[in-house]
């Protein structure tokens, strides 16, 4: 007798359910912070502090995601119940955005007044070569050879 | 003795007030007598803080539980080793552990340039102040020596989490990080108040600079292996305010190490380099102030107290008093801003500066918008780790790639077609490590930072390679390994910045591999039950409870079987202290390959004790961190690093050879770099 493909793929399917289910709660765990106020998110005050807290809101998300609730849900009802501080990064929306942006901002910014600052040096410095002497160009081969010689020699100390 | 100490700590005060304003009144009379007044004060200063440490050591080693201090975290049961860093384990204890620390350093720094007559006066009123407000904040907030009225018959203990090596390794290495940057700080404001444009500060405190850099460096990585063998959650760093406060200073203290080179190679950025150095002392005093003060929720408040409006007004001090002297002396301080080129040494210095500035304020942006955004929005938010790896992340991806380039590029005047040449072997390196990467993990960022790390490398071996073949040129007699020794030696300054190079990419590599690879299982067994993780099977024998006066500890063993054979016992434990609600576990860790870990948490357990057909199920949680290992590998490569860049420093230098009268100088100054001529004003 041949078992139907949809029955041999159930295991499978379960044991792939299974697993998207642990990777979403792990993933839920490090997003959301234990309200035990230690400021630590879910996984590590699970582990760093034997919390209670962070036991049930972690047994409460997984039955959750077994009833078939999304993670934004199940994170959209803990800011419900708790505020925003209990996800570990503010929201990328309102003025949180701002936490997000401001960095890159400050450091774009930083850059681009760089690139103008060492413009400003680099064309001090062609100025500043075009005032100095260039009388050492116009030696004499000897003389060139000369001091070349004497340049090597007392790089031999340094080298 | 606890009144004995008490008055210490007020006569140091009283002779830090005292060394003050002898030391103010007398710049400003020139008076010989003042000045030396004031030295003396703040001589006195460090001997009497010595006294009142001593005195507290003696309280805490006699357990004098009637000192509020002592009953808060000592008890009769434990260990002498940790009973005397009880020291600096609470708040009270912490700030004078500082001022300690400060008053050694004040008055080493007096000992040292006691023969300097009118720079040296201001650098110890620098120090003075700081010195005094320490001073303040012990006598008037935060004394350790204060009684309880009554003696309780034992004390409260030392936090378990606490009683660990790290306790002697941590806090010791950070405070001496924190505190060593008042002293560049101090000669910098020096410089400032007395008018001085010149580089004799930073040619000064360039020893106590790499001192006090190695030691923060020590302070936090060790921070990190304290929590990771400790806290039982597997990791090493939280980016929770408290680390971030630490890695602030860390970040633009290493930007200086980088852009004082300008400095002192062409007198350039004076007032960048002055506000470095005071931004960095100002994150050390901020760092102190977070760890004490839970103005910030932090897994680290051990303790809290109302420190935090004097640190508050020191702060705004220390800002607003440096600001203006850099604003007011900006125009001594412009020096002769040119570049040779816009490709040069220089150039990527000033990038790099850039990015470390970067990332502390991107570091300390994250720290402080839940107050921001409890300000502006009425709602307090929570910045934890998912924000920094995705903001922080991407600014040290470029800092690896930068750091790559950097020894690629040479001083003054670079070419591209010559920087292509360089950096084409190193690139390639790079590049098929990118490539390897992600065909075996899939993973973009992974991919890029295993690359950029590989380059960095490289490019290291290679420019190091470069300029041994070169010194075999002026040294034929040479082998390539003696010459790249040779070339070590001479330049030891450079080099110990590449061996920290070195150490920053294993670190990267480990960081990345540990976090991004890391394989995570939960096993609830039984006795003679095994589990398969990670390639080993783990067979669990069983567990034992031992109960004494003061904690009970279930023991669980695994046998750790790798191809069948016995490769590792592990025995982690769960302790209940006597008094304490939470029990903490005890990690177990075996080494896992080369350099990685198999770590075990014992989670959880039930049934009876010691056998007799009882059964005892065991819940672990296990860990697998690969590389994990290169992350303290590299951290000790880069302390290698700043000790050779600093033995470099202190050995004498050889002098140059002297050119005989009779000899006509040669005519090559028009081709010196610009500005080396000239330092200072």
């Amino acid at each position: 007798m041949r078992m139907p493909k949809a029955a041999a793929l159930l295991p499978v399917v379960l044991l792939l359910g299974m697993t998207a289910l642990a990777n979403e709660l792990s993933q839920l765990k490090d997003q959301l912070v234990c309200q035990c106020g230690c400021n630590l998110v879910l996984s590590s005050c699970q582990d760093m502090m034997e919390c209670g807290v962070a036991q049930r809101m972690t047994d409460e998300i997984a039955a959750r995601l077994a009833d078939g609730e999304t993670p934004e849900q199940i994170k959209a009802s803990f800011v419900a119940r708790y505020g925003k501080a209990v996800l570990s990064a503010p929201p990328k929306a309102g003025f949180d955005l701002t936490a997000w942006i401001t960095p890159f901002v400050a450091l774009i910014v930083g850059l681009v007044l760089l690139s103008f600052i060492v413009r400003e040096f680099a064309r001090q410095g062609r100025r500043r070569l075009e005032e100095v002497s260039t009388s050492h160009l116009e030696r004499s081969p000897e003389e060139r050879e000369r001091l070349r010689r004497r340049l090597r020699e007392e790089l031999k100390d340094y080298v | 003795m606890p009144a004995l100490g008490t008055f210490l700590v007020f006569l140091a005060f009283v002779c830090s007030l005292l060394g003050v304003t002898a030391l103010g009144w007398g710049l400003r009379r020139g008076d010989e007598g003042l000045l030396n007044v004031g030295r003396r004060s703040l001589h006195s200063v460090f001997f009497l803080v010595v006294a009142a440490s001593a005195v507290l050591l003696y309280l805490l080693v006699t357990r004098d539980f009637s000192v509020k201090y002592v009953a808060n975290y000592t008890s009769r049961d434990l260990p002498l080793a940790y009973t005397v860093a009880a020291f600096w384990a609470g708040q009270a204890g912490s700030l004078l552990f500082w001022e300690l620390i400060l008053a050694l350093y004040t008055a080493i720094v007096l000992w040292r340039y006691r023969e300097n007559d009118r720079y040296t006066p201001v650098v110890a009123l620098v120090m003075g102040l700081v010195n005094l407000f320490f001073a303040t904040v012990l006598t008037f907030s935060s004394n350790p020596f204060e009684t309880l009225g009554f003696v309780p018959a034992d004390g409260a203990g030392l936090n378990p989490m606490l009683q660990n090596m790290g306790l002697w390794l941590h806090p010791v290495t950070q405070y001496l990080g924190y505190v060593g940057f008042t002293v560049p700080y101090a000669f910098a404001m020096a410089a400032l108040i007395q008018r001085r444009a010149d580089d004799e500060w930073i040619v000064k405190t360039r020893t106590w600079t790499i001192i006090s850099w190695m030691f923060l460096t020590a302070g936090i990585v060790w921070g990190g292996q304290w929590a990771y063998v400790e806290l039982g959650w597997g990791g090493y760093w939280a980016w929770d305010p408290v680390e971030n406060a630490s890695l602030m200073p860390w970040l633009t203290a290493t930007a200086f190490l980088h852009s004082v080179m300008i400095q002192e190679r062409k007198g350039m950025l004076k007032v960048w380099n002055v506000s470095l150095i005071a931004l960095t002392f100002w994150f050390s005093i901020l760092g102190t102030f977070l760890t004490r003060s839970g103005v910030l929720a932090s897994v680290h408040d051990f303790a809290e107290g109302s420190i935090g409006r004097y640190f508050l007004v020191a702060l705004t001090a220390i800002l607003l008093g440096s600001t203006y002297l850099i604003l007011d002396r900006a125009p001594l301080l412009r020096g002769r801003n040119a570049f040779e080129g816009l490709l040069a040494k220089e150039s990527s210095f000033l990038v790099n500066n850039v990015l470390f500035l970067g990332l502390a304020f991107a570091t300390f942006w994250g720290t402080m918008f839940p107050i921001l955004s409890e300000a502006v929005t009425g709602e307090r938010v929570t910045v934890g780790p998912p924000f920094f790896e995705q903001v922080n992340g991407p600014i040290f991806l470029g800092m690896l790639v930068l750091m790559g380039i950097c020894p690629l590029i040479a001083w003054r005047r670079a070419s591209v077609e010559r920087l292509l040449r360089n950096a084409s072997l190193p690139a390639v390196v790079g590049t098929l490590t990118l490539i390897a990467a992600f065909a075996g993990t899939g993973r973009v960022g992974v991919a890029f930072a295993y690359g950029a790390s590989l380059f960095v490398i490289a490019s290291i071996v290679y420019d190091w390679v470069q300029e041994a073949r070169v010194r075999r040129g002026y040294h034929p007699e040479e082998g390539l390994l003696r010459a790249a020794w040779r070339m070590m030696r001479i330049r030891s300054r450079k080099y110990g910045g590449y061996v920290v190079h070195l150490g920053v990419a294993l670190m990267a590599v480990g960081i990345v591999a540990s976090t991004a690879f890391k394989q995570e299982a939960a096993f609830t067994l039984a006795p003679g039950e095994s589990a398969q993780f990670a390639g080993f099977e783990l067979r669990y024998e069983g567990l034992m409870l031992r109960e004494e006066p003061t904690k009970t500890t279930a023991t669980a063993t695994l046998t750790v079987l790798k191809d069948g054979q016995v490769y590792d016992r592990l025995e982690p434990e769960k302790v209940f202290p006597a008094g304490r609600e939470q029990p903490h576990s005890e990690v177990a860790i075996a080494r896992g390959g080369l350099f990685d870990d198999l770590y075990a948490i014992l989670a959880g357990f039930e049934g009876g004790n010691g056998g007799e057909g009882a059964e005892e199920y065991a819940t672990f949680k296990m860990l697998y961190h690969p590389l994990v290992n290169l992350v303290w590998l590299g951290f000790y490569v880069m302390l290698l690093g700043g000790g050779f860049a600093l033995w470099g420093g202190l050995r004498p230098r050889r002098r140059r050879p002297t050119v005989p009268a009779s000899v006509p100088k040669p005519r090559l100054q028009a081709q010196e770099p610009i500005g080396t001529e000239t330092k200072g004003v």
